[in-house]
């Protein structure tokens, strides 16, 4: 009987929030955090949120260290945002999905940690509230700087022509050759099982903008650009940039603000 | 791609009724004495046999040799490594398979033929039988790439079992019925069952919920245990750091040449075969025919071309990785030469390479292809130019270079 009226007693603190949160975030769209997770586990299977005073960001390379991805979530993306201090979030990326798979259209989701806990509640707040409680990961918080690149090119195009370019670069083979020559972004894929060569150009309103410094091209693997399309459900719009035989970025930008950005490292032209 | 490659004695697809290299087979057999008998007392190892033609109607029966005594050998590659090829083909000739026909689903039915084999199916040690067949068994070898040898067989009449000894371990998966089949073969082979042991009790529908209990044709449940079991050790593997070192590991046997190299980085795996022209699968032509699949760090969700033997060969560098308490980038190479005379089933390539991982690794800074070309026979261009691994390790950048 003294157990269940204590913990109704903690359990009404917490109802009164009475207990204290070190971070909560609500989103209005409980769909883009399952877009920005699944874009995120498609590279990495855990990492570590670093949740600030001035939004949420995420830093991370996949295992064999050829690709990696950048998430910025600025305060001003969510609907409500409280946050003191920096606080590591390390989750599991696995997980984290099959929870946001249950989110439903016209959900808002409200993410919490509290003080004492070692969990991040995930609520789904609808037409009545469902709460998932993640355990949190103690990951070593290793701080990752992004390549320093100098890129020699910057493309502004829709994600469906990338997307439809990559499609069907798949078809013959297993890597793109990315080339950029007057305005004009070529798309090249040859193996054994043939050859595509596509051209993006500005006349058909596919490719909204180019600026280069210099002809450039290299080549990047398909099966890391294949997964980094996932977020293509974030953004219409993305921006490429490379330069000869360097790593290629790909920026999504999201209609209600943040941004992912991904880095692929190149492969070297065999003999 | 030739049609041998692919079908490996499993398909037909060269449209004969019998294939060639099962006939190669059983000119082998002519001298051993035939059994002619309708009626025998026998030790089976123990030993059961579930087909898979006409699934989900499949031939099942026991395997019992006429001989009284300790035959567990018989059934049980763990101990062939040594052996030779003729030990082996007289080991199976002997087994005699009686054959019934079931529906795969008749275990959920608690029928009292099933009980019994599902009974000897649990056993530590060989099980005395009487067997009272239909016809005169066909004195026939049957082959293929993934299972072992299967010797004469003929419709059953009936059978007898005198007392059974099963395993305690096998016996209380039997009996639980909540716990799901993965879970058992895994928990299993953790406290020391034989890979063996676990499949025959899982081809005969021993384990799982007691709503999915059905029988498993050998052949599948062979690939399904080696395929559970590495895929459980890799999710372990993944928390341990990379090997620092490229490690290179060979071995020679019975006119294979096996060969696995060890690349630090994150767990992935290519498993390859190379059939020199004149070798059972590569018969007519003049080139060396490579095939292999590959899974990243993620795994794979379509089925490898190669089968049986990409698991087993998982299995047994799992095995070695879990034993290391490392991960690596993992691409083992099999070479097979012509003078291999026959398929003998991926046990073959499962016990090679788990002998192999138990001899002294070569071990390098770099990515030694002089070394590798001095150990092989196929031209190491060749398996570059099939191989993704090797691909990724000598022309992929990492991010981490561009800091």
């Amino acid at each position: 009987m003294e157990r269940i009226r204590i913990d109704k007693y903690i359990h009404s603190l917490i109802k009164k929030e009475l207990v204290s949160f070190m971070f909560r975030a609500i989103l209005s769209d409980g769909k883009i955090w399952r877009d920005i997770i699944e874009s995120i586990s498609i590279l990495v299977d855990e990492g570590v949120f670093i949740a600030g005073p001035n939004g949420i960001r995420l830093r991370a390379m996949d295992p064999s260290r050829v690709a990696m991805v950048d998430l910025e979530l600025p305060a001003s993306a969510f609907e409500s945002y409280d946050c003191k201090d920096e606080i590591p979030i390390g989750v599991n990326f696995d997980d984290m999905k099959s929870i946001m798979k249950r989110v439903k259209t016209d959900e808002k989701l409200s993410l919490e940690k509290s003080e004492s806990e070692a969990r991040l509640k995930i609520k789904f707040l609808g037409k009545f509230t469902r709460t998932f409680s993640l355990p949190l990961l103690d990951i070593g918080k290793e701080e990752l700087s992004v390549p320093k690149i100098t890129f020699s090119t910057n493309i502004k195009l829709l994600v469906s022509a990338l997307e439809d370019a990559i499609k069907d670069a798949e078809v013959v083979s297993d890597f793109i050759k990315i080339i950029v020559e007057r305005d004009l972004l070529k798309i090249i894929a040859s193996g054994d099982r043939g050859e595509v060569e596509i051209e993006i150009t500005k006349d058909s309103g596919e490719l909204l903008s180019i600026e280069f410094s210099e002809p450039s091209h290299a080549l990047y693997s398909l099966a890391y650009l294949k997964k980094m399309m996932v977020a293509t459900d974030l953004s219409d719009v993305c921006t490429l940039m490379f330069s000869t035989d360097m790593p290629l970025r790909l920026d999504f930008n999201m209609a209600t603000g943040g941004k992912i950005t991904y880095y692929l490292a190149p492969r070297m032209e065999a003999e | 791609m030739k049609a041998c490659l692919i079908c490996r004695g499993g398909r037909n697809l060269c449209g004969r009724i019998v294939c060639p290299i099962e006939l190669k087979a059983n000119s082998l057999i002519k001298n051993f004495k035939i059994i002619n008998k309708k009626e025998f007392h026998g030790s089976s190892p123990p030993s059961i046999f579930v087909g898979r033609m006409g699934y989900p109607k499949v031939h099942i029966g026991p395997m019992v040799p006429p001989i009284i005594g300790d035959t567990s050998i018989m059934d049980m590659p763990e101990l062939w490594i040594n052996e030779s090829l003729e030990k082996i083909l007289e080991y199976r000739y002997s087994l005699i398979r009686g054959m019934m026909e079931f529906h795969v689903d008749c275990v959920k039915r608690g029928d009292k033929i099933i009980t019994t084999l599902q009974e000897i199916s649990l056993g530590k040690m060989p099980v005395d039988m009487e067997v009272k067949l239909i016809k005169e068994p066909i004195p026939f070898i049957k082959i293929d790439d993934y299972s072992q040898p299967f010797g004469p067989s003929a419709p059953l009449k009936s059978f007898d079992v005198f007392s059974v000894k099963v395993d305690y371990r096998l016996e209380k998966a039997y009996y639980d019925w909540d716990l799901r089949a993965s879970e058992a073969v895994f928990e299993l082979y953790r406290s020391g069952v034989p890979i063996s042991s676990i499949q025959k009790a899982l081809s005969m529908g021993s384990f799982g919920l007691l709503k999915d209990r059905k029988l498993v044709p050998t052949r599948w449940s062979i690939t399904a245990v080696d395929s559970i079991i590495s895929k459980r050790l890799i999710e372990d593997i993944k928390g341990y750091n990379s090997v620092d070192k490229y490690m290179v590991f060979s071995r020679l046997y019975m006119h294979n040449n096996f060969m696995a190299i060890l690349m630090p980085g994150s767990w992935c795996y290519e498993w390859m075969e190379g059939w020199f022209p004149g070798t059972y699968w590569n018969r007519d032509s003049h080139e060396v025919a490579i095939m292999g699949d590959y899974e990243d760090y993620w795994g794979r969700s379509s089925y490898p071309n190669i089968g049986g033997c990409y698991f087993a060969a998982r299995l047994a560098v799992a095995e070695y990785l879990k034993r290391i308490k490392r991960q690596a980038k993992v691409l083992i190479i099999r070479e097979i030469y012509p003078e291999f005379p026959l398929p003998l089933g991926v046990w073959f390539v499962r016990e090679n390479i788990r002998a192999m991982f138990n001899s002294k690794p070569i071990i390098f800074d770099e990515l030694n292809l002089n070394y590798l070309r001095n150990i092989m026979r196929i031209s190491i261009e060749s398996w570059i130019m099939n191989s993704k691994i090797l691909k990724d390790e000598l022309f992929q950048r990492r991010i981490s270079e561009f800091h």
